[in-house]
């Protein structure tokens, strides 16, 4: 155990901490990564892994742009990664599809990207593609498709190994992670915080990121955050392994790259309940074969339940303590895809170096005016 | 090369229902399953891992589910 | 979707005699097995093979009478139906012939037996490798009898084997067993209360004078399991006994360590399991009429714990009878008396346990491998992956798992997960039971679209 306490002390070991932490390493600081027990629910180790663009901040500019610089920034970060924890990724960035078989929501969803565009300008580009049109370059498209949005800026990684480099890469820089540290308690300790452990222990440390995914609501208030985070369910199911490469990528369907399908997508408010359910494994296997009649004969080896972190309005929230000055509040959904800026940006605005960038727009303070107004 | 049997040649063999086996025809009686029909007949390999390494059958219990023949030889 | 009182997963033992309890005590039945017909592994094929291999002992042919009970109009029994699920709320989901369907009941019984617990030393995914139970299955279901066989490892099924195979003309070249003289002097202290089930040691001491007359040769104390690939597809099994290092050549190594509960599906439906010292292994918690805390779900035979085919009986006749209670087809009274005989029957089946599983306890070595041997066969993963994994993150079953993938192949970690327990425990972590998912057994995205409430358009 270090004697010293460190600069930084991250609370919670999932993508979003680690990825910070990474980021605060490479600035010089001292970082501690303190991370709860196996048993916790942990969304880096049940998510869909994609790198997505399309439809990120169709009503708020700020987050169409944040993921936009994330998106840009990852074939940089793999490698950086990749180096630094000698695992490979699987990241590509092939480009991706969104497959509708509703008409509404297809148009919905094409609106939605125009929007998008209004934003991104040319940083961004997509097509949108009637079924019959679809089904002239792709024949294999099931004729249960009305049509279907591509960006060739779409991609996805390999989430579990993403998780695996991300601790490899925190070691390789000298960070401390410390495993089965379920936090308890924080107290402001004249400059500097005091963080008491499941176990009894207590650390001492100059600054705290709270970045504990679900695990942060508990924490928050004690920091003086005010952001309700709260757990949204998501199945997916894997089939067995395919010899052959799917032809495409899709946000619903995706080969990873041992071989496997995965296909995902749904959404329930089920609190903490990641039970996996008939009728979500239902439909999702008839999303596929809808999309991809020839998938009809790929055997289900497994399907589960895994918990989003969601904010109230789904958009990231990074915040420093009204109270509390060195205490930071970090979450946000589709971390797998913001990683880079976690991994960079982020650090710098928490380093508070020259290079910080604004994020005003991601400070909780927008779940008070929206409270008042 | 054919790799031998690791099985006792089946005194009951005689009659029952002919199969493709590697090129080669061998029999099998009705009920058996492929993989019971496969083992009696060589002791290779049924795949190889995407590791390369050679596998048979296990634990014919459905276990290890990498039995990959599993059919039921029905009579024609 | 298919109503009756009580639906059972498994017709071996357990599933058939409280198929046919129920039954007669006027409850409608539905019994599911993914086996093409009754009989469950210990009594494999008994319907077809019962009356032509003798080798096969006077204790397979009892199966029979179980079987025969079946015949009763109350009892719909379904072979070739694997089930995949079980839904709150007592609905089942099975598959048969690639259709899923939906069963419901008010109560189920899970009777889906046990499983030969995995037994890892370098080399043992060569072909030729196989488990001792799957040598026994083939013997009973296609005749096909073991080639100089080298029998080794641990527990009863061994000699059971060894000894049919001398029954048949196929001696076993060597049977080399891991368990200890002081292991076995250990559990003389339990040989009291085992006397109660005399019988069933006599059988077992039977069985070894048999092996040994037949002069096969035997070691115990064996460690340092190795086995290579050498010419012809042959194999050569090395190992260390009596101070000294031996080796065979053989065709066909038969592997055991004595079996476990099948706890895949009981784990994936929410039922509480703890480890249990004296089996190694995990159980469910049930009460002594095998209920669990899921409602409505109880769990009878070697799924609940390790007892055999006469325990496992005799546990389903006690879950039938207090299912029968619970549907108000008996009183309280009435289940407590019919409970009487299959009650003693049960506790003499069990009184040998302790001896068993003290004198066959799993060795170490196979339990906590090291270094290159594989854990996880359908992922290829070794024993120093996993331990490397443990190094800087959360130590238990779902970090190695996400970590290494071990527990993601087709079997879902039944062939794995104890062996990831056992290197766990080893290095001082977590002993939690693994999770499990659905669908227990791999069921096609077709046949899972079609259980979809409405077709998309
Ligand atoms: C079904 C599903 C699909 C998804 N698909 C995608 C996708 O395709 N692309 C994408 O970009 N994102 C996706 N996401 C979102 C992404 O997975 C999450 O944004 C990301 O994993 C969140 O990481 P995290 O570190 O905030 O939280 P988590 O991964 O939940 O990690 C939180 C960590 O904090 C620790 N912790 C909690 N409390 C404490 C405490 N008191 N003390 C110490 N440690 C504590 C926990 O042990 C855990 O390790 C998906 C999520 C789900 C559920
Ligand atoms: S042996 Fe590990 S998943 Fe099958």
């Amino acid at each position: 155990m270090s004697t010293r306490s460190p600069d930084i002390t991250i609370i919670g070991g999932g993508v979003v901490g680690l990825s910070l932490a990474v980021g605060l390493l490479r600035e010089g600081r001292s970082v501690t990564v303190l991370d709860g027990p196996d048993s916790d629910h942990r969304a880096s180790q049940g998510n869909f892994g994609l790198v997505w663009l399309q439809g990120k901040g169709v009503d708020f500019a700020p987050y169409a742009h944040l993921s936009c610089d994330a998106v840009a920034a990852w074939p940089e970060f793999a490698s950086l990664i990749q180096e630094l924890s000698g695992t490979d990724l699987a990241l590509r960035q092939s480009g991706g599809f969104e497959f509708f078989t509703d008409a509404a929501e297809f148009a919905e969803f094409a609106a939605g990207l125009k929007q998008q565009q209004s934003f991104l300008g040319n940083r961004f580009s997509h097509d949108v593609i009637q079924g019959d049109d679809l089904r002239r370059s792709h024949p294999e498209i099931g004729a249960g498709v009305v049509g279907a949005t591509f960006s060739a800026q779409d991609g996805h990684v390999n989430p579990l190994r993403l998780l695996c480099a991300l601790r490899r890469s925190v070691a390789a820089l000298g960070g401390e992670i410390v495993p089965g540290a379920r936090v308890t308690h924080i107290s402001a300790a004249g400059p500097g915080f005091d963080i008491t452990l499941h176990s009894g222990e207590r650390r001492s440390t100059e600054r705290v990121v709270l970045a504990a995914g679900l695990g942060s609501a508990s924490l928050a208030g004690i920091l003086g955050f005010q952001t309700p985070v709260r757990p949204q369910r998501g199945e997916l199911l894997i089939t067995e392994k395919l010899a052959t490469r799917l032809p495409f990528l899709s946000s619903t369907i995706r080969q990873v790259d041992e071989g496997g399908l995965q296909v995902g997508g749904t959404k329930a408010d089920a609190g903490y309940d990641d039970s996996e359910t008939l009728d979500a494994m239902a439909s999702l296997a008839q999303h596929a074969v809808t999309v991809f009649p020839a998938l009809r004969d790929l055997r289900v080896i497994r399907a589960w339940g895994a918990l989003r972190v969601m904010t109230p309005d789904g958009y990231p929230v990074y915040a420093c303590s009204p109270v509390h000055p060195g205490a930071y509040l970090v979450t946000c959904h589709s971390g797998v895809t913001l990683a880079p800026l976690h991994g960079g940006p982020l650090a710098h605005w928490i380093d508070n170096s020259a290079e910080a960038p604004d994020l005003e727009a991601f400070d909780e303070d927008r779940f008070a005016l929206s409270c008042a107004a | 090369m054919k790799t031998a049997s690791r099985f006792l040649a089946r005194p009951d063999a005689g009659s029952g229902i002919t199969m493709m086996l590697d090129g080669a025809p061998v029999t099998a009686p009705p009920g058996d399953t492929v993989a019971a029909a496969v083992l009696a007949h060589s002791g290779a390999a049924f795949r190889r891992t995407e590791k390369d390494t050679p596998r048979a059958a296990y634990c014919i219990m459905g276990v290890c589910l990498r039995s990959t023949v599993s059919r039921t030889v029905r009579a024609a | 979707m298919t109503e009756a009182d009580l639906i059972i997963v498994g017709a071996g033992p357990a599933g058939m005699a409280a198929a046919s309890t129920a039954a007669e005590g006027g409850a409608g039945v539905l019994l599911l097995d993914r086996q093409s017909r009754p009989g469950g592994q210990a009594f494999s094929g008994v319907t077809v093979n019962g009356d032509r291999r003798e080798f096969l002992g006077k204790d397979y042919l009892a199966g029979r009478i179980l079987v025969d009970a079946l015949h009763n109009s109350n009892i719909v029994a379904e072979y070739g139906a694997s089930v995949w699920r079980l839904e709150r709320g007592a609905r089942v989901v099975w598959s048969q012939n690639d259709v899923s369907h939906i069963s419901s009941a008010p109560h189920v019984l899970l009777a889906g037996g046990a499983q030969e617990r995995p037994t890892p030393f370098p080399g043992w995914t060569l072909p030729g490798v196989m488990s001792a139970g799957a040598a026994q299955l083939l013997m009973k279901n296609a005749g096909l009898l073991p080639r100089d066989a080298v029998l080794a490892g641990s527990g009863p099924l061994l000699y059971l084997l060894a000894a049919q195979m001398i029954d048949t003309g196929a001696r076993p070249k060597a049977l080399v067993e891991t368990q200890t003289r002081l292991s076995l002097l250990k559990a003389s202290r339990h040989l009291p209360q085992a006397l109660l089930a005399a019988t069933t040691l006599l059988k077992g001491l039977r069985l070894i004078r048999r092996i040994r007359n037949a002069g096969v040769p035997g070691f115990t104390g064996a460690s340092g399991f190795r086995v290579r690939q050498i010419a012809d597809g042959d194999l050569s099994f090395s190992f260390n006994a009596r101070g000294q290092e031996h080796s065979f050549t053989t065709p066909l190594l038969l592997t055991h360590q004595g079996v476990v509960p099948s706890t895949h599906i009981s784990r994936a439906s929410g039922v509480d399991h703890v480890w249990s010292d004296a089996q190694s292994a995990y159980q469910p918690v049930t009460d002594e009429w095998g209920a669990t805390n899921v409602p409505g779900l109880h769990i009878a035979g070697d799924g609940a714990g390790i007892g055999g085919a006469e325990a496992a009986e005799a546990a389903g006749r006690l879950a039938a009878f207090d299912i029968l209670h619970q549907l108000g087809r008996l009183s309280e009274d009435q289940r407590n008396r019919s409970a009487a005989g299959p009650r003693s029957a049960l506790r003499r089946a069990m009184a040998i346990r302790p001896f068993l599983d003290a004198a066959y306890a799993p060795s170490r070595e196979l339990s906590e491998p090291v270094g290159e041997t594989i854990v996880c066969r359908c992922e290829e993963v070794s024993a120093d992956e996993i331990r490397k994994s443990l190094i800087d993150s959360a130590q238990g079953p779902r970090h190695i798992k996400a970590a290494t993938r071990a527990g993601m192949g087709p079997c879902q970690g039944r062939m794995c997960d104890l062996t990831v327990c056992g290197v766990l425990a080893s290095c001082g972590a977590d002993m939690s039971a693994p999770r499990a998912r659905t669908p227990i057994n791999p069921v096609r995205l077709g046949e899972l679209a079609a259980l979809a409430p409405s077709q998309e358009t």
